[in-house]
């Protein structure tokens, strides 16, 4: 049984139609992030689900209940969510235990309570200070203890990584999501960083005009997005024009075997991404022979490191130029090369206009 | 509630009868008033923008030394009272009664209005946009005229409205001064007789006359469109270095200070040190000090009660409801404090005989004229908590009353508490409604202040002027320090109009 199930809701504000008939199931447990772009919705869907906001139709579904349809609208108090808002927001006037305790009743374990989830997230040593005297992660890490202190159905956060730099970030994030797994949560996330989304999340919910357009983990969102909207936004994604046969993409780099869901034969576009690309130096001998069939002539030109590892533009013989991510980009400069590309690639019928990133 | 004193003064209005009420309106004394009023407010307005716009422009663009001194001197005189101004003027120099000394004292009370926001606004100016004046071939002061003037219009315009409408709605000064206006006629009128129409007819028109004026400021503002001047320049503006007009530049500075600061200073100490044992009545001035206490103290808490949920609600909801009765409020602002005082009086002796010149309609009268200021301060320090906070108490499951009480108001108790307090300061030198409506045998500084300079015993004024300079100038400056700097000019509220 799911913990959380979204059918067919629809937010406007005004004339602007924000969420558009979007569905959502996410598995007990579960720590699902929604990916999309700025301005795609993602706050308004967690403040729908929050119940901050009520929806124009559809339905809701906490652990089985319905909070939210045509005729019920449970208040966000009664919803057993927590909710960790973008900057942490810990009250101002109250200490961290105040903070974790706030969401707690009377009950005689409640001390208790609010040292087992600061313990989650590492912060038990802290329990007298006041939020000003916490770092940035910190009240994040506060943030989302106060939230787990409830033991809620459903936890949900809003962008909780973005405000921190990029160092404390990961730190945070591989904490919060222990303690979310420790304590059995169900999470959902909403993010703009697919690293983030990938990282972190059992399900990714690519969001994209106020829809899901694909849910799944985080590997099938990579490695077979549905569209190339999807593939965009997950990664960079290099297009080649394609015909395609019998499980293969005869393309301008080689032949590539094609993943499923295969396309069917005809013209398409394969999609690789730059870690696919294996460049060797070419100095005379013959084309090696590689997963795509014999290597094909190029010419490396420039090059933007990136510490682990650097991105190398790629010109082939048409005059096409392609990206390729290297471990050991080689000496500066233009060069020949052999280019060709490592595993299988995913194949679309249609380029739907979409020019290739470099 | 708020619109109760006014609804009442058009009903008794329009239940007259419409001969005598015109005969009154053009009645030769009438218009003579209205002569004399707008005439007034007019030329105390020109002053206030002069010696406003230039003290701004010398304090804030020039390379005079002193700047921060300076600036706390030109922003002091708005917490005098300006009956407490007048008193010292009078006292001094008895020959400036009339219109002279009324256009003196209250100029020298209401420049502060102008000084505030020009210097604010000069401060927020973006350098830069002179300096691409000055690049594309302008000199310096053309570029003033054509680039800074026109930036800091809005402010002056806001400051010279509330000029005017201080000028028009001020009865201590003008009273004390012994020049016929609107406020002081309708005053004696009231006194003087049973007959209520001229009181009412009186104070139709000043009303009417307030009203002209602010949909006239609303009008002109509503036409020009001013791009929101930069958020704080990173740069300071380059200063102009005065030269040889350095000397003159302190000395009309020096004067302004003087005058509105120095003299009642000097007269007070004056007068204090003359009537030291004889005129001194220590019980009476007890006795003023508990009714100051006490009036000012309930007032405040009154109206921070009924502040509250007006504030609370604006500042949460942006619905047409809350803006229209947070708008209601602020009509005691533009109303001058005689014609809600009036009102009062009419209303309690048809309606309610019972609170007729008792401490709860005094209390009820300093909620009228003050809700604005409370429920600007209510609202701004609700604004300190962001919505955020209340969604996720919401989340960790407290019901909205219990988030109200856990989250919002400890949030907002600071602001809240600073609220009061202004509130209690203004409502201490309010003389207008506790005059009109105090009751019979209480009496508090401000109405002992009044009384003892309308029958010329200045020696016997001065302690009362003393303590009202002491509770006004004080917390003023210690409230003010930081808001000056942004030329809010919510509160403090003018001093006892």
């Amino acid at each position: 049984m799911s913990e959380l199930a979204i059918s067919g809701v629809e937010k406007s504000f005004g004339s602007t139609a924000v969420l558009r008939g979007l569905s959502l199931d996410v598995a007990e447990g579960m720590i699902a992030a929604v990916l999309g772009p700025s301005g795609c919705g993602k706050t308004t869907l967690l403040r729908v689900i929050a119940g901050f906001e009520v929806p124009d139709a559809g339905e809701i579904r906490i652990g089985g209940r319905t909070v939210a349809s045509r005729t019920v609208g449970v208040p966000p108090e009664r919803r057993t969510i927590g909710f960790v808002p973008q900057e942490g927001a810990l009250f101002p006037h109250l200490s961290v235990r105040g903070n974790v305790a706030y969401g707690l009743g009377r009950s005689r374990e409640r001390s208790a309570r609010v040292l087992e989830v600061l313990d989650l997230v590492d912060l038990a040593h802290l329990v007298e200070r006041m939020p000003h005297e916490l770092s940035g992660g910190q009240q994040q890490r506060v943030a989302v203890a106060r939230a787990l202190a409830p033991r809620p159905a459903l936890v949900l956060l809003d962008e909780p990584f973005s405000s921190l730099d990029a160092g404390l970030r990961s730190d945070v994030r591989d904490v919060v999501q222990a303690a979310l797994r420790a304590d059995g949560a169900t999470a959902v996330l909403v993010t703009h960083d697919q690293e983030e989304a990938l990282s972190t999340a059992d399900l990714v919910a690519v969001m994209q005009h106020g829809r899901i357009v694909q849910a799944a983990d985080p590997v099938t969102v990579y490695r077979a997005p549905l569209d190339l909207d999807v593939a965009a936004f997950v990664g960079d994604v290099i297009q080649v024009t394609a015909r395609f046969s019998g499980g293969f993409a005869d393309t301008e780099v080689g032949r590539l075997a094609l993943r499923d869901p295969r396309p069917p034969d005809g013209v398409g576009v394969a999609l690789i991404r730059p870690e696919q690309f294996v460049v060797v130096d070419r100095n005379g001998g013959p084309a090696p022979r590689t997963d795509s069939g014999l290597a094909v002539p190029a010419t490396a030109g420039q090059q933007s490191f990136l510490g682990h590892d650097a991105l190398l533009s790629v010109s082939l013989a048409s005059g096409a130029v392609v990206t390729a991510r290297a471990l050991d980009p080689g000496p500066a400069g233009e060069r020949p090369v052999w280019l060709s590309v490592r595993g299988s690639v995913n194949g679309y019928s249609t380029a739907r206009g979409k020019t290739q990133r470099l | 509630m708020a619109l109760l004193p006014l609804g009442y003064l058009i009903v008794v209005a329009a239940r007259a009868d419409p001969a005598v009420l015109l005969a009154q309106v053009v009645r030769p004394r009438s218009l003579m008033l209205l002569v004399s009023s707008v005439g007034l407010a007019a030329i105390v307005t020109a002053i206030s923008v002069v010696l406003g716009v230039g003290a701004a422009w010398l304090i804030e663009r020039s390379s005079l030394p002193g700047r921060r001194m300076w600036g706390v001197a030109a922003a002091l005189p708005l917490a005098i009272p300006s009956y407490v101004a007048a008193f010292s003027w009078i006292s001094a120099v008895p020959g400036i009664a009339g219109f002279p000394g009324a256009v003196v004292v209250l100029s020298l009370s209401c420049f502060p209005y102008v000084f505030l926001p020009t210097a604010a606004a000069l401060r927020r100016l973006d350098p830069a946009m002179e300096e691409a004046s000055r690049s594309l071939g302008i000199g310096a002061v053309a570029t003033f005229w054509r680039v800074t003037v026109p930036q800091l219009r809005p402010a002056v315009a806001a400051g010279a409205l509330l000029v005017s409408l201080y000028t028009l709605s001020d009865f201590g000064a003008v009273s004390i001064l012994r020049y016929d206006t609107f406020t002081r006629v309708i005053f004696t009128s009231f006194n003087a007789s049973f007959d209520r129409t001229p009181a009412v007819v009186l104070s139709g028109m000043l009303v009417l006359v307030t009203a002209v004026i602010v949909l006239a400021e609303a009008r002109t503002r509503g036409r020009a469109r001013y791009a929101r001047l930069g958020s704080g320049a990173a740069r300071e503006p380059s200063r102009i270095a005065l030269g040889r007009m350095r000397l003159p530049a302190y000395g009309a500075l020096g004067v302004l200070a003087g005058a509105s600061l120095g003299l009642p200073l000097v007269t007070m100490g004056y007068w204090l040190s003359i009537g030291r044992s004889a005129e001194f009545d220590l019980p009476r001035i007890l006795e003023a000090i508990g009714g100051s206490l006490v009036l000012a103290g309930g007032g405040a808490v009154v109206t921070m009660l009924l502040a509250l949920p007006v504030g609370l609600l604006a500042a949460r909801h942006s619905g047409r409801l809350p803006g229209l009765l947070e708008r209601a409020t602020y009509l005691g602002h533009a109303v001058p404090a005689i014609v809600i005082a009036l009102s009062l009086v009419f209303f309690t002796v048809r309606y309610a005989i019972g609170v007729y010149l008792s401490i709860p309609l005094v209390l009820f009268a300093y909620a009228v004229l003050f809700l604005p200021l409370a429920v600007g301060t209510v609202r701004a320090s609700a604004a300190q908590s962001p919505p955020v906070f209340e969604e996720v108490a919401r989340s960790l499951g407290r019901a909205p009353r219990q988030v109200l009480r856990t989250i919002t108001l400890p949030l907002a108790a600071p602001g809240i508490a600073a609220g009061t307090a202004l509130v209690f300061l203004a409502a201490i030198k309010e003389l207008t409604a506790t005059l009109v409506l105090h009751p019979t045998g209480m009496d508090t500084l401000a109405i002992q202040l009044w009384s003892e300079t309308s029958t010329r015993s200045y020696a016997a004024a001065a302690p009362y002027a003393a303590l009202l300079m002491l509770v006004s100038v004080i917390p003023t400056y210690l409230l003010g320090r930081d808001r000056r700097r942004t030329g809010d000019l919510s509160s403090p509220l003018p001093a006892g109009a």
